[in-house]
């Protein structure tokens, strides 16, 4: 992305939540995806959560990437780097919202630690890089996904309890099973916009 | 707290030594293999040529549409004689799912004469059909201006026909030529 | 425990993903073929050894607050030794499986095993379980990626199987991922209440 319009941006938005979807097409992030989505208000939690730390640590780790690993030729230290980046971001940003908003501590408190091992977080780190994006590309990038996450996680969430409540599933597709089959259509529904031509 | 930190720091310290020391050792190779890879791309792309000396001061980045290409190399190729025989462009067009990185060799009149990709890594069966399908990549071959991407048989010239069922990655194939195209126009004016 | 249990755990009765459903993002997206499956399996029991074998070893010096950081470390340690391997020797499996090399790091499994095993235990089991656990992983990933591989794209690690013609081409799609894992789990859950307890 070279300019910034409300055109480019808009189609960059839609790009990274809905035609590249990154649990639907990409398959990342699929843990909470699974884990958490037994019902709707933890599911955004989660979704939000995540988004708040994706944010953050992809302006970090640009930062790290470009200030400290390229100057030092340390490329090869990139996955190291980052990890270590998020799983303290998330540790600090637990220990600060513990004491200074006690109210959104308690409400994503419990998704924080999980956020750490989820894959979507070091995902968007590395294939910003990759891609070579500037600082407000990578931002966006890592904006545009974690509300994508969110998208899917809560839309899955919500067909899930549906789904649960009222249908009658074989036994051999309790539980799992039958989410992932789940999860299959909704990827078949996000292909769809793969016909959009931005 | 101390020992903590400083056992920490012991752990990252020592991985990140025996990572430098395996990087010493796997980064010549890996640079190498990489050039063999380049090398046997841009030998298949013009065989008379000599050598391909790399264009340097070249902007590395050309738009189409709203997307951003990069080109990482340019390479003119020098037959005998020193003797200017075509150049090879490396454009990285965004497939389906990763960056295509491909070459685009073109002829001293300005048409494509050949296309080698190098990688690409979209949906098998599907988006990958752009490797497989020799069909459609030779159908880009002879165009000497910007291609037009059309859904139905091409009308004219300059109208290149997608695969069906593989837009994305087909299409990223043709804005890949495109640029190179576009590349050797600047490339041009300049001299 | 014995080794032969060890292995049967570790590849059939705990599996780590079709039982203990674990590592469910590259299972998904390195399984659209056979080789790639493979690649990604033995990848991940490599660095599952080796960060089993290293966090047995300094059980005794890692203070028990620090330890996920420890763990985080080593294991993203291998996964760079194992992601410079690739490209230097497998580049086409490096080029194929892109950025789920280094994500390796956030494979739940690793850092199950390490957390629940490998830190309670002598080196040599700790060794042994990261192998069987990597194994169960590799022949899970195996299988998947060959249903994927023969019905979605028609050909077995690229020989071309019914004259060019994919069976059923969904099963190479993203969605077609969670399609397969999920009949092939379904499945596993219908033997093991068969097993159970007879009729269902």
């Amino acid at each position: 992305m070279q300019e910034y319009n409300i055109g480019t941006i808009l189609a960059f938005a839609i790009n990274a939540i809905l035609i590249e979807n990154i649990v639907l097409t990409q398959f990342m992030g699929c843990c909470p995806f699974f884990g958490v989505s037994k019902n709707s208000d933890t599911a955004l939690g989660m979704g939000m959560a995540v988004t708040f730390i994706m944010g953050l640590s992809s302006i970090v780790t640009y930062g790290i990437y470009q200030l400290v690993l390229v100057p030092l030729k340390l490329e090869y230290l990139e996955t190291i780097a980052f990890i270590l980046v998020i799983a303290s971001l998330v540790q600090l940003v637990e220990m600060a919202l513990k004491k200074l908003v006690p109210a959104l501590y308690n409400a994503l408190g419990i998704y924080l630690p999980l956020i750490t091992t989820n894959c979507a977080v070091l995902g968007i780190c590395l294939t910003n890089i990759q891609n070579g994006y500037d600082f407000l590309s990578s931002f966006l990038s890592s904006i545009f996904t974690a509300i994508g996450f969110t998208l899917a996680i809560w839309i899955f969430s919500i067909v899930r309890t549906r789904m649960e409540e009222t249908c009658d599933i074989p036994k051999a597709f309790q539980g799992f099973p039958i989410a992932l089959i789940t999860a299959a259509l909704l990827s078949f529904g996000f292909m769809g916009f793969n016909g959009l031509t931005l | 707290m101390l020992r903590m930190a400083l056992t920490l720091f012991a752990i990252t310290a020592s991985v990140a030594i025996l990572l430098a020391i395996s990087n010493y050792f796997t980064s010549p190779i890996i640079a190498r293999s990489a050039k063999e890879r380049l090398d046997q791309s841009l030998n298949t792309l013009i065989p008379d040529a000599i050598s391909f000396d790399e264009i340097t001061d070249f902007e590395k980045e050309i738009n189409i549409g709203s997307a951003k290409i990069k080109v990482p190399a340019i390479y003119a190729a020098k037959g005998s004689g020193d003797q200017q025989i075509g150049y090879c462009i490396w454009v990285t067009p965004m497939g389906y799912s990763d960056v295509i990185d491909m070459i685009v060799a073109i002829d001293p009149k300005g048409s494509v004469s050949g296309v080698q990709i190098i990688s690409i890594n979209d949906t098998p069966g599907i988006g990958m059909k752009v490797q497989s399908d020799e069909g459609f990549q030779n159908s880009v071959i002879g165009l000497n201006d910007s291609a037009k991407i059309v859904k139905s048989a091409p009308a004219a010239k300059n109208e290149i026909q997608v695969i069906a069922g593989a837009t994305v990655s087909s299409s990223a194939y043709i804005n890949g030529v495109n640029v190179a195209l576009e590349v050797v126009q600047m490339l041009k004016q300049e001299v | 425990m014995k080794i032969k249990d060890i292995f049967k755990s570790g590849i059939i009765t705990d599996n780590p993903v079709f039982i203990q459903l674990l590592g469910m993002c590259p299972t998904l997206a390195t399984s659209t073929s056979l080789i790639n499956a493979i690649g990604m399996g033995l990848s991940a029991t490599f660095v599952l050894v080796c960060s089993n074998m290293l966090i047995s070893l300094l059980r005794k010096f890692i203070p028990q607050k620090i330890r996920i950081a420890s763990y985080i470390v080593i294991i993203a340690g291998f996964v760079t030794l194992v992601d410079m391997l690739l490209e230097a020797f497998f580049y086409s499996i490096y080029n194929a499986l892109g950025v789920f090399i280094p994500l390796i790091v956030v494979n739940c499994i690793i850092l199950a095993r390490a957390e629940s095993f490998a830190s309670k235990n002598k080196v040599l089991p700790s060794i042994l379980d990261g192998l069987a656990m990597g194994l169960g992983f590799t022949v899970a990933l195996a299988i998947l990626g060959a249903i994927r591989e023969v019905l979605g794209s028609g050909t077995i690690l690229g020989f071309e199987l019914f004259g060019g013609v994919a069976p059923l081409s969904v099963l190479a799609l993203p969605a077609g991922g969670f399609l397969a894992l999920g009949f092939v789990i379904a499945a596993a859950q219908h033997l093991i209440n068969r097993k159970r307890g007879g009729a269902d």
